[in-house]
């Protein structure tokens, strides 16, 4: 009986530590993307608390009023395309796709049912108008 | 003492023309201070995570390990993804779209100051300004451009003027009561 060789072609050699130095760097280049991801959601959050410590928001049958320090601004209500309500927070829609973003933990429990119901009355039913893809104006 | 005009996307491009000439000292120096740290330091751990996926990438596929692929072609397209968004053209693409969509296009604008302010009436949206948050006015030969402290632009065509005179009348007021 004639042994053969196990193998014709010589054996790769295991993967050393050195060999796998690009994955740990690949791996931190891929972490970084999540840190970088996590780090600008943080940062939008950190700017929008620091200007809503300066800014009133007065919500009336006219519109809604934005008050910073010297400055006074009024969006009328058929200025908004919609309403958007996700996570404790409203966004009323603007139709450059911006928006105001009002979170309800600022809104004491008292206001909040009657905001809730004239943020409804005024925007809610514009949201299935424009979700068909068309903008519907009523007389 | 007013003016009406229509909202116009050439005006933001006069705009975007004359700040190009790094004008406007104090509007600058407002947005500079909005930019948080964290924002810069989310940019650089976006910019630097693509460098790292192409050179783990590439170091594993010399060292004949296959692996490296998924970090190389993730890197890869990362590169080209910012490269795109950072192209003076595509930035400039973004910004005429931005432009597109303002609010109030192609509707009129009253624009008015008084003892109280300066006072900018769009179809549905009023902003009135007291003069101590009026912080920097610029004049372009087409266009006066008023900062207020938020920082906002507010950009007034002279051609919505009866006259120079007018014009420059107009400015003169805002020069005078703004804040200093």
């Amino acid at each position: 009986m004639r042994l053969l060789p196990k193998s014709s072609h010589p054996q790769q050699p295991a993967p050393s530590i050195w060999m796998l130095w690009g994955l740990y760097v690949a791996a931190a280049g891929m972490l970084l993307t999540f840190v970088g991801m996590r780090l600008f959601r943080w940062s939008a959050w950190t700017y929008f608390h620091r200007r809503f410590q300066q800014t009133t928001l007065a919500i009336g049958e006219e519109g809604v009023e934005h008050r910073q320090p010297g400055v006074r601004t009024l969006f009328r209500w058929d200025h908004f395309t919609g309403l958007a309500e996700r996570k404790g927070v409203y966004a009323l829609r603007q139709p450059n796709g911006e928006g105001i973003i009002l979170p309800q933990s600022l809104l004491s429990p008292t206001d909040l049912p009657a905001i809730d119901r004239l943020l409804k009355e005024k925007l809610a039913a514009r949201v299935p108008l424009l979700a068909a893809g068309f903008e519907v104006k009523t007389a | 003492m007013n003016a009406v005009y229509a909202a116009s996307v050439d005006h933001f491009r006069a705009f975007a023309q004359f700040n190009s000439r790094k004008k406007f000292p104090r509007y600058r120096e407002l947005l500079r201070r909005q930019r948080l740290t964290i924002v810069r330091l989310a940019r650089a751990s976006v910019l630097i995570s693509p460098v790292l996926m192409i050179v783990g990438g590439g170091h594993l596929l010399l060292n004949r390990q296959l692996l490296g692929v998924f970090p190389l072609a993730v890197g890869a397209l990362y590169v080209v993804l910012i490269t795109w968004f950072l192209l003076p053209s595509a930035q400039r693409q973004r910004q005429e779209q931005g432009w597109a969509k303002a609010p109030n296009l192609g509707k009129p604008i009253d624009v008015a100051v008084d003892e109280a302010g300066f006072h900018f009436i769009e179809a549905t949206i009023e902003r009135h300004v007291d003069w101590n948050a009026v912080i920097e006015i610029e004049e372009s030969a087409t266009h006066i451009f008023v900062v207020d402290r938020q920082p906002m632009v507010y950009l007034i065509p002279k051609a919505a003027f009866a006259s120079q005179a007018d014009a420059e009348a107009f400015a003169a007021y805002i020069r005078t009561h703004m804040a200093r």
